[in-house]
């Protein structure tokens, strides 16, 4: 359907894997403005269509593949895309961003958002070409690793005098193939990483989707969005975070710091310092390892690395990785980490839960659960681990279900490091508090983002009391919303940091910057206010770009209140949706060595208060005592028809 | 024998991992020798005592201020600051 607002292609299309129909699904102006687009999109289409009966690996389940209104517009780090699905892995939703080309060709090719429903009859591959559909069959690329499947459609697109076309894809692993719990959607070396959706993509029998177009994407005010978007990429470029750290160290960067707060995750979260730290941290592999960094479509800040593996040029290792491959498993070989984050990547597999799972085996194994030969600190046996999950081998076969399903079968269920059945990442929270709620709520599960990333004001930016509950609620409501709206415009996250003023990060013992942190803990009510009154708040933050981007780029009025309950509404939904599955505070939960266990014996506030978290964040979100989004929360966000 | 390990971008910066340091009172005092040592190891390094100034410290695994007394054993982190990620 067409629309009065530039940035949108203007179609959302439904295609049926089973039988090749072309569907265009309605979506209206009004509709891109309440939900703007990317996995708010996604949420929005979710409630429309399930019933809270539908199962992960069925014809029913949808694959919502979305892109925001700003990719192709020019504004900076803006051609991110989302897919959307039900989860193997927890069996709610899952939204898994994902850098790259792919969102910005689905653009190119015209379609806003694509929704891929049933089954194909055999192994296959779906070609868009201009919004016209062709399904392939994909026998010979079954089997294949994600980079050689992703060559060999180079091969197919090759035209006559040899050339290739431009076109991007994605596409699934051997593990998606093999339905593991954890299988991702690699784009070029990008990955979709969370919640599994290389598994449905696998039980579909779908290998891939490649798209190529030649519309444009269009602009509502040329002058004023190339003027702005100039200013915008010279803030980012001058900030000390987006344009320093970011570029230099990658996210990697953060290694050093969460172990001088033990924040790192050490031998599977039983600690939070890992002692060979400077082996695997961020600083060594920048000196000793990184070749360049590289950066998506639009992106000034560039924080992925290239490193050396088996000879090639490789994408390196995000924080997460480094923490869960390095600390986690008791290892301080970073070329062993960079071989093997490169290895899932071609396996086709998310590093976080994967590591996590590995993590919770050699425990298992220590503890005398369950043999299985794997130890804290062995490494000889590791890449064929990963192998034989991917492939469904041995003990394979086993860890591709995950910690949650394994400590259900061999006991060690306190120690199995996840949320709703997705595992964590490597901030350990029993030193900050308000990151272990953001674990235990968030939509998709144990997401480190998802949650709010209160980690950035608890040791990780500004350092806030990293035990106290207090704010913590308030902080994670609004936090979430600002990043919600983000990601359904299409930015990466990463623009927000720049939210933060300068001197608060490069003066970490300046008088204002002290004050700020101790303060924090008593704004509780400020943050309240304008999570509460936040369409009040029509104004226009000066370092916060994004909302005027809005106006000239889409012609869609925007202020910084309605960002923020445009991002209120999306997590509801998203919440509303998932209570369709079960959800509710019964699953808002974390392993009790998180909440029942200090990380300093010494120390009884070092463990996460959650009961006492969830009930301010309960009543801050305005969901009812047992986590539900009340009828009155939902009228109030535009969302009292919901089905 | 006082340990200081660098971190984070000032560690690329100056180009120094670890120093030992024979004797100081307190941690800045340190900074006057690692100022040195940077020059030592780029002549033309634009590292000044600001730069120091900006750098978290912990003091054997405990966040502390520059005024902070040291003793011989001691291990001094110096990290310029990080966010997210």
């Amino acid at each position: 359907m067409a629309s009065k607002y530039a940035g949108y292609m203007g179609r959302v299309v439904m295609y049926n894997l089973s039988n090749g129909e072309v569907t265009e699904y309605p979506w209206s102006d009004k509709e891109r403005e309440l939900f703007i687009g990317g996995k708010t999109m996604a949420s929005k289409i979710m409630a429309d269509n399930f019933t809270g009966n539908e199962k992960p690996f069925s014809e029913e389940n949808l694959i919502i593949i979305s892109t925001g209104p700003l990719t192709g517009t020019g504004a900076p780090s803006s051609s991110r895309f989302n897919i959307s699905t039900l989860s193997p892995q927890t069996g709610i939703t899952t939204s898994s961003n994902c850098g790259g080309r792919f969102g910005y060709y689905l653009k190119k090719a015209g379609i806003d958002a694509l929704i891929l429903k049933g089954k194909c009859s055999e192994h296959s591959w779906l070609e868009i070409n201009n919004g016209e559909f062709t399904l392939h069959n994909a026998d010979d690329l079954w089997g294949m690793k994600t980079g050689a499947a992703q060559e060999a459609l180079k091969e197919k697109h090759k035209l006559a005098n040899g050339k290739a076309m431009k076109f991007a894809d994605v596409v699934i692993g051997p593990a998606g193939e093999n339905l593991v719990l954890c299988a991702s959607v690699i784009s070029d070396e990008r990955v979709s990483g969370r919640g599994g959706v290389g598994a449905v993509f696998g039980w579909k029998n779908l290998k891939a989707i490649t798209v190529r177009g030649t519309k444009t994407v269009s602009v509502a005010d040329q002058e004023k969005t190339t003027a702005w978007c100039q200013k915008w990429f010279t803030y980012l470029r001058e900030h000390p975070l987006t344009g320093n750290q970011l570029p230099r160290l990658g996210t990697a960067a953060l290694v050093s710091q969460m172990q001088m707060r033990g924040l790192l995750s050490t031998k599977n979260y039983n600690y939070g310092k890992f002692d060979d730290f400077d082996d695997v941290n961020g600083e060594t592999l920048a000196e000793d390892y990184n070749i360049v960094n590289k950066g998506c479509l639009t992106c000034p800040i560039k924080c992925a690395r290239t490193v050396k593996v088996e000879g090639k040029d490789v994408k390196g290792p995000e924080l997460e990785t480094l923490g869960l491959l390095g600390g986690g498993i008791l290892n301080n070989d970073m070329q062993k980490i960079l071989d093997w984050n490169y290895e899932i990547d071609e396996l086709g597999m998310d590093t976080i839960s994967a590591s996590s799972t590995l993590a919770w085996a050699m425990e298992a194994n220590e503890k005398g659960l369950w043999n299985n030969g794997l130890e804290f600190g062995k490494i000889d046996n590791i890449s064929q681990t990963f192998e034989d999950i991917a492939y469904r081998r041995g003990i394979g076969n086993e860890l591709a279900e995950g910690s949650k399903r394994l400590s259900e079968k061999y006991g060690g269920k306190e120690f199995a490091i996840h949320s709703k059945g997705m595992e964590l990442a490597a901030y350990e929270p029993r030193r900050a508090v308000g990151q272990g709620l953001g674990y235990a709520i968030a939509n998709r599960g144990g997401c480190h983002l998802n949650g709010g990333y209160l980690v950035i004001v608890e040791g990780l930016g500004l350092y806030t009391d990293s035990q106290t509950p207090n704010a913590k609620a308030d902080f994670a409501m609004m936090f979430q919303d600002l990043m919600e709206t983000i990601s359904a415009s299409g930015q990466c996250l990463f623009t927000s940091y720049a939210f933060f003023p300068a001197p608060l990060i490069t003066k970490p013992n300046s008088f204002i910057t002290t004050a700020c942190n101790k303060a924090i803990p008593h704004i509780a009510w400020a943050l309240r206010f304008i999570n509460r009154c936040s369409p009040a708040l029509a104004i226009h933050l000066p370092v916060f770009h994004h909302t005027k981007m809005f106006k000239y780029a889409l012609g869609m009025p925007m202020t910084f209140g309605k960002y923020l309950r445009t991002g209120e509404r999306s997590y509801n939904l998203e919440r509303y949706v998932n209570t369709k599955f079960g959800v509710s505070a019964a699953m808002d939960t974390l392993p009790t060595r998180l909440t029942d266990v200090p990380q300093d014996p010494d120390d009884p506030t070092t463990k996460v208060p959650l009961d006492e978290l969830k009930k301010r964040y309960y009543k801050a979100r305005g969901w009812d005592s047992n986590g539900i989004p009340t009828a009155h929360t939902l009228k109030k966000l535009g969302l009292g028809d919901l089905k | 024998m006082i340990n200081v390990k660098l971190f984070g971008l000032f560690r690329l910066d100056t180009g120094i991992k670890k120093l030992e340091v024979e004797k100081a009172a307190t941690v800045q005092d340190i900074y006057p020798l690692l100022l040195e040592k940077a020059k030592e190891v780029n002549p033309r390094t634009k590292i000044s005592a600001k730069d120091i100034e900006g750098c978290i410290i912990v003091v054997n695994g405990k966040q502390t201020k520059k005024t902070c007394a040291l003793k011989d054993g001691d291990e001094v982190q110096l990290m310029s600051p990080v966010c997210g990620g």
